[in-house]
């Protein structure tokens, strides 16, 4: 596991520190590509309307993607959930007292973002109570687990089993041990230990992955069960 | 399922948790309970039954037409237990039967026939036996022939097919164990720290016994250790986690995966480096399980030492501990050395020669309050002074024979003495005491008082008569009698308060010198007497015959034979005085320090030497000077005793080489002085040592220090402080009943020799 902890995103990132690689480039891209939503949500949720939202969530990312952010937050580099989030608390302390809200462009390459989409969702989130920090601790979990399951289910597809993977989904969750495994069996033809073993496969993959997709954004092996578990309390106000 | 479709309107709950489900890209999933799974361990072992459904008596039955089957004894992960009997060998045996493969696994049958040889050979007494072992091909194929020698017949594993085909069975003939398990005895609550103690060197033995062999057991755990009707311990279920080798669920993994036991119970390294494991596993499963005996629990996370938790003896702590440590290289490293190390602390906590029940009964004769006993005692005394009054008034003989005399001062003081000691220590030693000793210090008072001051005078008194009337009588033996008496008093006196069983022993020869012969030397005085009054008679009525003035031969010999009976006795009570003694008298002082200070640094129990050399030293405190006389010569000072040698530079020579020596000694002493009291700064650190431990760790390390400068006034009082410590540890487990009252001693005495040692120096440097 070690190995592979070398080549995360967040550990690259880090690394390279200041002077900045084009590796460290291109990963903090990953990794802002992949988790930017929780972010606008974020944003939003701090009570800016929408175009104002969608302005700072990309000034913030210009900045960020300058590495101007890197130097400070020396508590938080373990994680990169939580790097983030201080930075972006930074960003909006500091941008509250400037006065203009001019578009920032221009530099790095700036991320395309699906304000549209992103809009969207944080609408249809079911989530008003909550405070900010939870929104994005919430949305961050989501996003994470969208992208796993987006994952798994390629590479179900992959091998042909695409069929298999949505009738047996259901079975991911922490489910007691009275799974219908007959019902799934009958309907997708299979005798019931076949299908034992798929959901038991299943389910190892799926962790494999949400293991991987978390030890991106962390740098340290140790610490993937803690951000799991502090990703679960986001669920369990 | 629908993809993609949101419900704004009525948002679904999740089934399992109720938490509401997003909507959107995670399709009617729920992020609660997809993180709960996530973070779910592939090593979890559901504690519920198996899906694994054991076939029926009669199903088995038929499968075996070798065996009788009687019942059905349970299933569990491994597999389904019958109780069978085997009628060709008219012997009980366990039938057990693995689970199915469900995937068809080539290698599987392999596997099973070389792990199931290798228990087979296991032979042990603590081992549940393997009698025989195969597999059968379940309903449909003829069921192979049994086979005696264990070796199966070379079935390939049938493959299941898709509609369901009937797999092998594989299964193992084992000896039947008519007992219970751990697990039930935990839950029944019949377990006490005790039985644990005497549960776990029975495990260690067959354990070790199974990796030399070259066997590893890798799922230890309550539910595989038996109990018999006999108390034996046996060990079920070796090895059989490798032949499984995975999930017990029977599900068939490739590759990696692989996990076997109950995660409580598995060593860190069987989950998160399978391929690594080795025996020492199965040493820390049998740590986890102690820790469960003892305490009712089981070590998680940052868990209390079971000292804390029960009351057990605190240096099984570090005995659990060593066997829990995460690193296999940190644990023990053969099984054989935890069992030994329980051995070390069963004999040094108790009384030498004492069974392991013993702290529970000093626990008992906590209770005894002195009161009574001194109450009793003064009681009896007193009866018997009323009862004997008239002796001691109406005749005042006694006092002329000077013998008897002194023989009465010096068992009277003596006699004193102890009872003064008596009346000292009995509330300290009744604490937590023998039934042995309690018997000890109350008979010999009392009997003592009766001896000196009823029976010893009567004797006298009787003697005196004699010598009296018949002046022509060689009355000998009055003074081989005063003399024996004095002797026996000082030794019975002396070893009474601490050994008292060897005081009784001495006591007894003197019971018997008493009982048999002092009847027979007064029948026989009284026979002299009548002798010389019918001689007396004779020659008044004949006036002519000379006056029988030789003694009767027969009277003659009967004072022989009761001087060479009491000197035989004097003789005996000498070698059992020095037989109880022996040990103190034998241990010559060492060149330095004082010879008598059990040496503090060492923690643990003080070796068994000590305890004998005790009354030489309490006697000194308590009695009077003659602990003196006991000890050997006096200890020599701090350097070693030096000869007048004829070269003086020689020797000069010499003795710088052996200061110096001895310096590149204590500067060693130091270094590792400072270490322990890392590694102890360290453990204290993480909750695993106390702080007394590191207190005494840092005072051994002054020591140290203090005796590479030289300062002995230093050295004798940082000792004196380590013994304090010691001692108020003591104390406080006395208390409730958790050290002996053997400890306490050693402890007391330990600080008084040390406070000793500490006063001398002090004045050796003020000279």
């Amino acid at each position: 596991m070690r190995d592979v902890f070398a080549t995360t995103h967040w550990t690259v990132v880090l690394a390279a520190g200041r002077g900045g690689t084009p590796q460290a480039d291109r990963a903090l891209g990953e990794l802002c590509r992949a988790y930017w939503f929780p972010l606008y949500a974020y944003v939003r949720r701090q009570g800016h309307p929408k175009e104002d939202a969608e302005d700072l969530t990309q000034g913030f990312f210009a900045r960020f993607l300058e590495r101007n952010y890197l130097e400070g937050l020396s508590s938080e580099k373990g994680r990169f959930r939580a790097f983030l989030l201080a930075a972006v608390k930074h960003f909006l302390a500091n941008e509250h007292d400037r006065a203009g809200r001019q578009k920032r462009g221009g530099g790095v390459a700036a991320l395309s973002l699906d304000w549209q989409d992103a809009d969207t969702r944080y609408q249809i989130d079911p989530a008003d109570q909550l405070s900010p920090d939870k929104l994005y601790d919430r949305a961050w979990a989501m996003t994470l687990l969208e992208q796993v399951i987006t994952r798994l289910r390629a590479e179900c597809a992959a091998d042909g089993k695409a069929r298999v993977f949505e009738q047996l989904k259901p079975f991911l969750m922490a489910g007691k041990s009275d799974i219908p495994y007959a019902q799934a069996a009958a309907s997708l033809g299979l005798n019931e230990g076949a299908v034992r073993v798929a959901v038991h496969r299943l389910r190892k993959r799926y962790r494999e992955l949400l293991r991987q997709e978390i030890a991106q954004t962390l740098s340290d092996p140790a610490q993937i069960e803690e951000e799991l578990r502090a990703l679960f309390r986001a669920f369990t106000d | 399922m629908n993809e993609g479709e949101t419900n704004r309107t009525m948002p679904q709950k999740c089934p399992e948790c109720g938490a509401l489900l997003p909507a959107g890209a995670l399709a009617g999933l729920c992020p609660a309970c997809l993180l709960q799974q996530g973070a779910a361990a592939d090593t979890a072992t559901r504690p519920e039954p198996k899906p694994f459904v054991p076939p029926t008596v009669e199903e088995v039955a038929r499968l075996f037409p070798q065996l009788e089957i009687l019942g059905f004894l349970g299933k569990g992960g491994m597999g389904a237990v019958y109780k069978a009997r085997q009628p060709a060998l008219d012997r009980r045996a366990a039938l057990k039967i693995l689970p199915t493969q469900a995937a068809p696994d080539p290698g599987f049958a392999e596997r099973f026939t070389r792990e199931a040889r290798a228990l087979a050979r296991l032979s042990h007494p603590n081992i549940v036996a393997v009698y025989e072992f195969g597999q059968v091909s379940a309903s449909g194929a003829g069921v192979p022939p049994a086979s005696a020698a264990g070796v199966p017949p070379a079935l390939p594993s049938i493959p299941s097919q898709a509609t369901g085909g009937m797999p092998a069975l594989p299964y193992f003939i084992m000896e039947f164990v008519d007992g219970v398990n751990l697990r039930q005895l935990q839950k029944a609550g019949r377990l006490s720290p005790r039985e644990a103690l005497q549960i776990v060197p029975q495990i260690c033995d067959a354990l070790q016994y199974a990796h030399d062999e070259g066997v590893v057991h890798r799922d230890i755990k309550p539910e595989n250790v038996l109990v018999d009707r006999k108390g034996r311990v046996k060990i079920a279920d070796f090895g059989l986690a490798k032949i499984l080798g995975h999930d017990p669920e029977a599900l068939r993994l490739t590759g990696e995966g692989q996990v076997m036991g109950t995660p409580h119970y598995m060593a860190p390294e069987q989950v998160e480096h399978p391929l690594t494991v080795d025996h020492r596993a199965d040493i820390f499963s049998l740590g986890v399980v102690f820790y469960e005996m003892l305490t009712g629990e089981l070590p998680l996370g940052k868990f209390q030492p079971p000292s804390r938790k029960v009351q057990v003896d605190v240096r099984l702590d570090d005995v659990v501990l060593h066997a829990l440590e995460k690193e296999p290289e940190r644990r023990y490293q053969h099984v054989s050395e935890v069992k030994t190390d329980m051995q070390k602390i069963a004999s040094g906590t108790l009384p030498p020669g004492q069974t392991s029940g013993q702290p529970v009964e000093a626990r008992r004769l906590k209770k005894i309050n002195c009161v009574p006993a001194l109450s009793l005692y003064f009681l009896t005394s007193t009866l018997l002074v009323a009862a004997n009054w008239r002796e001691f008034t109406g005749h005042t003989d006694y006092i002329l024979a000077p013998y008897a005399a002194a023989a009465w001062i010096v068992g009277g003081v003596f006699w004193a003495m102890l009872h003064y000691s008596c009346w000292k220590a009995l509330p300290e030693k009744f604490r937590a005491t023998t039934p042995g000793r309690a018997l000890g210090f109350l008979f010999i008072p009392v009997f003592n008082f009766y001896w000196f001051f009823v029976s010893f005078p009567k004797l006298a008194t009787g003697f005196n008569a004699l010598k009296r009337e018949h002046p022509e009588l060689p009355i000998r033996n009055l003074r081989g009698v005063g003399i024996a008496y004095a002797i026996t008093s000082v030794l019975v006196f002396t070893l009474a308060l601490n050994h008292p069983g060897w005081a009784c022993l001495i006591f007894v020869t003197d019971l018997v010198l008493t009982f048999v012969f002092y009847p027979g030397i007064v029948a026989n005085a009284n026979a002299v007497i009548e002798a010389s009054q019918a001689a007396r008679a004779v020659a008044a009525a004949t006036p002519q015959r000379p006056a029988l003035s030789e003694p009767p031969r027969s009277g003659g010999r009967a004072w022989k034979i009761a001087a060479a009976v009491i000197v035989a006795v004097v003789a005996l009570n000498c070698v059992i005085a020095v037989l109880a003694l022996r040990p103190a008298l034998s241990k010559s002082p060492p060149a330095s320090g004082a010879s008598t200070t059990p040496r503090p640094e060492k923690s643990g129990a003080p070796m068994v030497q000590t305890v004998v050399t005790a009354p030489e030293v309490t006697t000194r405190g308590d009695i009077g000077n003659e602990g003196s006389a006991l000890n050997g010569p006096e200890p020599a000072t701090g350097h070693p005793q030096q000869q007048r040698p004829p070269e003086a530079s020689v020797s000069a020579v010499a003795n710088t080489e052996i200061e110096a020596h001895s310096k590149d000694i204590a500067r060693l002493k130091l270094e590792i002085a400072e270490r322990e009291l890392n590694e102890v700064a360290r453990k204290q650190q993480v909750g695993v040592a106390t702080t007394s431990e590191l207190e005494k760790a840092k005072m051994a390390r002054d020591i140290a220090a203090a005796e590479l400068k030289g300062d002995a006034v230093e050295v004798a009082r940082l000792k004196l402080q380590v013994t304090e410590v010691d001692f108020r540890d003591i104390q406080k487990r006395v208390e409730v009943g958790m050290a002996a009252q053997l400890d306490y001693d050693k402890a007391k005495l330990a600080r008084d020799v040390a406070a000793a040692e500490y006063l001398r120096q002090q004045q050796l440097r003020t000279k």
